[in-house]
């Protein structure tokens, strides 16, 4: 029967979805569901039993990259979610006036650029009557 | 480190959940979700039920809002904009969904903004900008004359829908993959009365009955499933999800489906590096310089106007290009916008000649985007608005600037350039990696198809497209179907349909040896691009019936799920096997007619047989329905 069986998923060695245990608390107890497991297109981010850790990846290979996860999270301007691109896959650049070369990923890169988007990385979202 | 997790959710795949809803909204992305509201508003139940959580369900992201032809500010209407599409594509595209989106698609932005959604640049940060209308403080993309597509704030639209679907109560079923549409006395052809469906999370099974179902599952292909499951178009956006699912439970319900052969060619997206991550000159991008490795800016040319241009201004104002303002019109056909000569070219020859520039040294690889050249309102709509504000591509945004990446100073390296999507295909036939727009389920002007009790909306339409056609559509469709469920009952729903439909769906949940969906959808796709592409003849298209026909035989029934999420995929895979064969089938059979002059359709029969049928030339102009796009349009309008 259902209720005897139990279940499971295979885990596989990847960073491509990242979290920072000492910041990432599974959105517990605000929500119901992690918001990274909650907005996760696949549905490849599992709660942890421990409701207060990171959720569990699984099926990385199925990842869409779409960032919803990290998009989704409370705390992910702090770093508890970060999404890392294959390595394959990290885009490429150049600074114009010295020439270095650059890519996502790379290590010792150079400091964070803290310019926000237009309208900040979260705009309101309000209901106008 | 452990090598398996156990399954969180408490699985029960002996469970039947049954729900009534006057309203069944099947996929709750942007057409979804615009259906159901509408449907809402006009007093009847509705529920939406989506394989995600319709918190991030569907393209989940707008960059631009497009085919505004019904913006007082737009230069060219909604008239003159479907005569435009209709000569530029030689009358193939079927008008409904593309003449209702040009007449509705600003005043649907204009509900989403009311709804919390962030349309204008009312912060100021452009002003003075040339694509802004200091009045209204709209953000114009493309060309700046003409004023079809906006600028706009595309993660706050998925939030704004989802938001209002929680304020009003509508019950959303999440994370439940719609499996198979009900009919009346389990007959194909007959009325829908509802789905069934299956949780991906506990595998409980469920019962949906309906007055009115609204399909809103997206493309056929829309995950690039088909052709191209391995390493190319996946993991780049594309939500695998996207299966086609809608499309397969409206064939197996009898509905009519056309243009299955009209499959797009895909860019193996932006050189299998993150989509609109890399420097390009188009779409998001447009209209960025492009700069070799030694900083020479790529010439631009207008290929429609056949001239190089000389300035920035005119990239993006057609007027200073010297004609009609046919390249006005965003998205299509992609050909008929300027670009610089490594991207896109027109033509073999305008690729060759490239690419001999490069070889004779005068263009030096690799080629950049080069941000800190343009104008700073340029650079920061294309960066700082367009790719940060998108909504799925925010985390290009985040990534690159949390990685030092900076666009006042920074040249990005772009990987895709040379041939054009159609090129492409003609330079290598084996290139076909998805199909787009095009491929639907056949609708009238009330967005029904051909079966009582379903409508469609989104890119489940012939020829529907892009985020505010979904929009557009969906609310369409959703009136529609309201104002059809107030007039009927609930039909009956037949429980023997009902347990075959779950003896299919758990059948992989009882295997315990056998092969999983991955090696099934890639051996699909290996079919599929040996024997189905530009060079197809008769011959190939039955090699590969047999094929795919062997596999539903054979590999389909070996395939094991081990949990409900593999059970999900699994069933995707099935819709996609499917999918693969009906193409095949229409494919074979336009070649076999030695000229279709109007639209193939087919739908299966009650004895299991296909019936194609040759509709006329712009049957949806002709009787039943009024000769003239506005009277159809007028007629039809739900509001």
């Amino acid at each position: 029967m259902s209720e005897t069986k139990k279940y499971y998923a295979p885990i596989s060695v990847s960073s491509i979805v990242e979290f920072d245990p000492q910041v990432c608390d599974g959105c517990y107890p605000t929500f119901r569901e992690p918001l990274c497991v909650k907005a996760c297109r696949m549905d490849i981010l599992l709660p942890n039993h421990d409701r207060t850790k990171p959720p569990i990846l699984i099926y990385p290979d199925e990842c869409c990259e779409c960032g919803c996860c990290v998009h989704a999270c409370p705390k992910s301007l702090k770093g508890a979610i970060k999404m890392n691109w294959p390595t394959h896959k990290q885009p490429r650049w150049k600074r114009k006036t010295t020439g270095e070369h650059f890519r996502v990923g790379m290590p010792n890169p150079p400091p964070p650029n803290p310019k926000p988007p237009v309208g900040g990385w979260y705009p309101e979202v309000k209901k106008k009557e | 480190m452990k090598f398996a997790v156990e399954w969180p959710y408490p699985v029960n795949y002996e469970k039947v959940n049954e729900v009534e809803t006057d309203v069944l909204v099947v996929g709750g992305g942007i057409a979804g979700s615009w259906a159901a509201l509408t449907a809402a508003k006009r007093g009847v139940n509705v529920a939406v039920v989506d394989e995600m959580d319709v918190f991030s369900a569907g393209p989940a992201g707008c960059d631009h809002w497009n085919f505004a032809f019904d913006n007082p500010a737009c230069k060219i209407k909604p008239d003159r904009a479907i005569e435009i599409l209709e000569r530029v594509t030689g009358g193939r595209v079927t008008g409904i969904a593309r003449y209702v989106t040009f007449n509705e698609s600003f005043k649907t932005l204009l509900e989403l903004e009311k709804l919390g959604a962030k349309i204008r640049d009312t912060d100021d940060e452009f002003k003075g900008a040339p694509f802004r209308d200091e009045e209204t403080k709209l953000l114009y993309a493309y060309d700046y004359d003409i004023k079809s597509s906006i600028r706009v704030w595309g993660q706050t639209f998925r939030q704004a829908l989802y938001a209002e679907l929680v304020r009003l109560r509508i019950p959303l079923y999440n994370r439940i993959l719609a499996t198979g549409l009900l009919t009346e006395g389990g007959k194909v052809g007959t009325r829908v009365v509802g789905a069934t469906g299956v949780n991906i999370r506990t595998g409980e099974f469920y019962v949906f009955k309906a007055k009115a179902t609204v399909l809103c599952t997206g493309g056929m292909d829309g995950a690039c499933r088909i052709w191209s499951y391995w390493g190319y178009c996946f993991n780049s956006l594309h939500s695998p999800s996207i299966a086609g699912v809608g499309h397969m439970m409206a064939f197996n319900a009898g509905a009519q489906l056309a243009h299955l052969d009209a499959f797009g060619i895909g860019m193996r997206s932006h050189g299998e590096m993150p989509s609109y991550a890399t420097g390009n000159p188009g779409n998001t991008w447009y209209p960025c310089t492009i700069v070799d490795a030694k900083g020479k800016e790529v010439p631009w040319v207008d290929d429609y106007a056949k001239k190089s241009l000389e300035s920035l201004e005119e990239r993006t104002r057609s007027s200073l290009r010297g004609y009609e303002a046919v390249a006005g019109v965003p998205t299509w056909p992609a050909e008929l916008f300027p670009r610089p000569i490594s991207h896109y070219p027109p033509s073999k020859e305008a690729q060759d000649d490239f690419f001999n520039r490069v070889r004779m040294g005068e263009y030096t690889l690799p080629l950049y985007a080069d941000l800190p050249s343009m104008p700073e309102y340029e650079r920061r709509a294309i960066f700082g608005l367009m790719v940060a504000q998108e909504g799925k591509t925010w985390i290009l945004y985040r990534n690159l600037t949390q990685a030092g990446f900076d666009p006042d100073k920074d040249l990005l390296q772009s990987y895709w350039f040379g041939a054009t999507a159609p090129l492409r295909a003609a330079l290598d036939p084996l290139e076909i990696i998805y199909r787009q727009g095009g491929g639907g389920i056949v609708h009238d002007w009330d967005f029904k198809t051909s079966l009582e009790g379903l409508y469609v909306a989104g890119d489940a339409c012939i020829y529907s497209s892009e985020h505010s056609g979904a929009a557009v559509t969906g609310r369409w469709a959703g009136a529609k179907a309201a104002d059809y469920a107030k007039k009927v009952s609930f039909g009956d729903v037949d429980w023997n349909q009902v347990e075959q439909e779950r003896k299919r769906v758990y059948a992989p949940t009882t295997r315990t040896s056998g092969i999983d969906w991955k090696e099934l959808n890639v051996a699909i796709c290996k079919v599929m691009r040996t024997y189905v592409n530009d060079l197809s003849n008769e011959e190939m298209l039955k090699i590969a019936l047999k094929w795919l026909e062997e596999m539903e035989q054979g590999e389909a029934q070996k395939l094991v799920a081990r949990n409900p999420h593999e059970l999900a995929r699994t069933l995707e895979t099935l819709a996609v096997l499917k999918n693969a064969k009906l193409i095949v089938i229409y494919m074979l059979e336009k070649m076999r007619r030695a000229e279709v002059k109007g639209m193939l359709t087919m739908k299966i029969k009650e004895d299991g047989e296909v019936e194609f049928r040759e509709l006329p030339p712009r049957w949806w102009l002709q009787p039943p329905y009024a000769p003239t796009y506005r009277e159809n349009y007028e007629r039809h309008k739900p509001w």
